[in-house]
């Protein structure tokens, strides 16, 4: 650890913990019955993450190849059911989760295999220190745009239904009828990309790079990794909302041009 | 040359079937029946917007061997509450400017490609739907109660104005529930059941 970082001991997280007092305050004075959701997250946030650093930890110190793949497989997985869980009105059945899963998988493995063999090049290129964190944050990106480019071309397909139908029997390709909300649904799903591209370093140092500089690493080498990675997810987050609008926009139509809005699951209860 | 027929064999839609019908170029053939049996469904799949099992013919050319849009193009399915997609009435259409004698045998002034579509009234929209349907000139149109948005006296006018379309050999294929109409318009009337088409009057 380079001089001057500060090492945090377990009574300075207590300390932190105490600013949960706030929220536990709000809950009782305007009746939020947030308290027991509340307690529940906090104990959550704590378990869950003492529980990635054993992991971690483990997983840096053995270096196995096979449990680096394992990992990574896993947090595809997680990513795409959370993706599946957060789309509105996703397609139903097994590919409402496989096309936003495929498409993240696609592009995350795609952006990390690039930047572990060009930019990084760690020894082993698969080095879990370096694979699983970046990984893990180009991830946190797509995710949510996968789910918003998806949801908002079902969610507009319903609603245009007669509008989209009226090109087609007039003898418009499927493809030209849905031009305007395919475009709509890849800006939807880009421009919070875009958004945090323009923002970073004015309104918000972004966490990554704060941790760095906590740990005592200069601002000058901390933006590099910050700019590196924001890159990465900017580039595997318009592949995957490419890949993950196109192929439910596939799944919108079939081999005679209808609009197939059967092929889209219900309401959420 | 022979303009072709307009044929539906065997054709099961989700509301039932099997539907069979011969449908001749230039003249009209109404389709009655009650509410939910299915009459839209069965103009849908003849255009081929829902899948169905059986076959549609226009002459030779069978629904399933033809490029859906080219199929779409030739059998052209008029909504009762058909959808826009641009802001402006000319914008659906590939030149309105040309069409001023229809619009105004369809009572609608020669400047309405101006209009937006959003403060069209009803009745507008359904005449205009109808006006861009048959600009398109295809063989077979698929009627689904084309006047069911209009007063007695533009209704009168817009069935005029279609049955019109005969003398092009057009095919008029017309879901009405309105039993003088279907007496007003109609070369040959059927009634669909769920099981089935019957001749009106025989049933």
């Amino acid at each position: 650890m380079p001089d001057g970082a500060m090492h945090l001991t377990y009574v300075d997280i207590a300390l932190a913990s105490l600013l949960l007092l706030v929220h536990a305050g709000l809950s009782i004075r305007f009746q939020l019955k947030l308290a027991r959701p509340l307690a529940i997250a906090a104990v959550r946030m704590v378990v869950q993450l003492s529980l990635l650093a054993v992991v971690l930890q483990w997983l840096f110190d053995t270096e196995s190849a096979l449990a680096t793949a394992l990992t990574v497989l896993v947090m595809l997985g997680f990513a795409a059911w959370e993706t599946w869980r957060r789309i509105g009105r996703p397609l139903a059945g097994r590919n409402g989760f496989l096309v936003p899963g495929a498409a993240i998988a696609v592009a995350g493995l795609t952006t990390l295999g690039y930047a572990l063999l060009t930019q990084l090049s760690p020894k082993p290129w698969y080095a879990p220190r370096y694979a699983v964190p970046i990984l893990g944050m180009i991830l946190g990106s797509v995710m949510n745009a996968v789910a918003l480019g998806i949801d908002n071309l079902t969610q507009n397909a319903l609603r245009e239904r007669v509008n989209i139908e009226a090109q087609l029997v007039l003898g418009q390709r499927f493809e030209q009828a849905m031009r305007t909300h395919l475009q709509r649904a890849m800006r939807t799903a880009l421009l919070p990309t875009l958004n945090l591209m323009a923002a970073t370093g004015l309104v918000m140092i972004p966490g990554m790079m704060t941790g760095q500089i906590l740990t005592g690493q200069s601002p000058q080498e901390a933006i590099k990794y910050q700019m590196m990675i924001i890159l990465l997810v900017a580039g595997a987050t318009a592949l995957a909302v490419f890949l993950a609008v196109m192929g439910t926009l596939r799944q919108l139509t079939d081999d005679r041009e209808r609009l197939r809005l059967d092929r889209v699951a219900g309401e959420r209860r | 040359m022979t303009v072709p027929r307009f044929r539906c064999e065997n054709v099961h839609t989700a509301a039932g079937g099997p539907f069979t019908f011969v449908a001749e170029p230039g003249r009209c053939l109404t389709i009655m029946g009650p509410s939910g049996v299915g009459k839209s469904l069965l103009l849908r799949a003849l255009a081929d917007l829902d899948p169905h099992r059986g076959d549609v013919f226009l002459g030779a050319l069978r629904q399933a061997d033809c490029p859906p849009h080219d199929w779409r193009r030739q059998v052209i399915y008029v909504p009762a509450a058909a959808g826009w997609w641009a802001e402006t009435v000319a914008e659906h259409f590939t030149d309105i400017a040309a069409l001023t004698a229809d619009l105004t045998a369809l009572g609608l002034p020669a400047d309405c490609g101006t209009w937006p579509v959003a403060r069209l009234s009803s009745g507008e929209r359904q005449r205009l739907s109808l006006l861009r349907a048959v600009a398109c000139q295809s063989p077979v149109l698929l009627l689904d109660e084309p006047t069911a948005n209009l007063d007695a006296e533009t209704a009168l006018a817009a069935e005029n104005w279609l049955l019109a379309r005969k003398q092009a050999d057009v095919t008029l294929i017309w879901v009405t529930h309105d039993a003088a109409q279907a007496q007003r318009v109609a070369d040959h009337r059927l009634v669909l059941e769920h099981t089935g088409l019957q001749e009106a009057g025989h049933a």
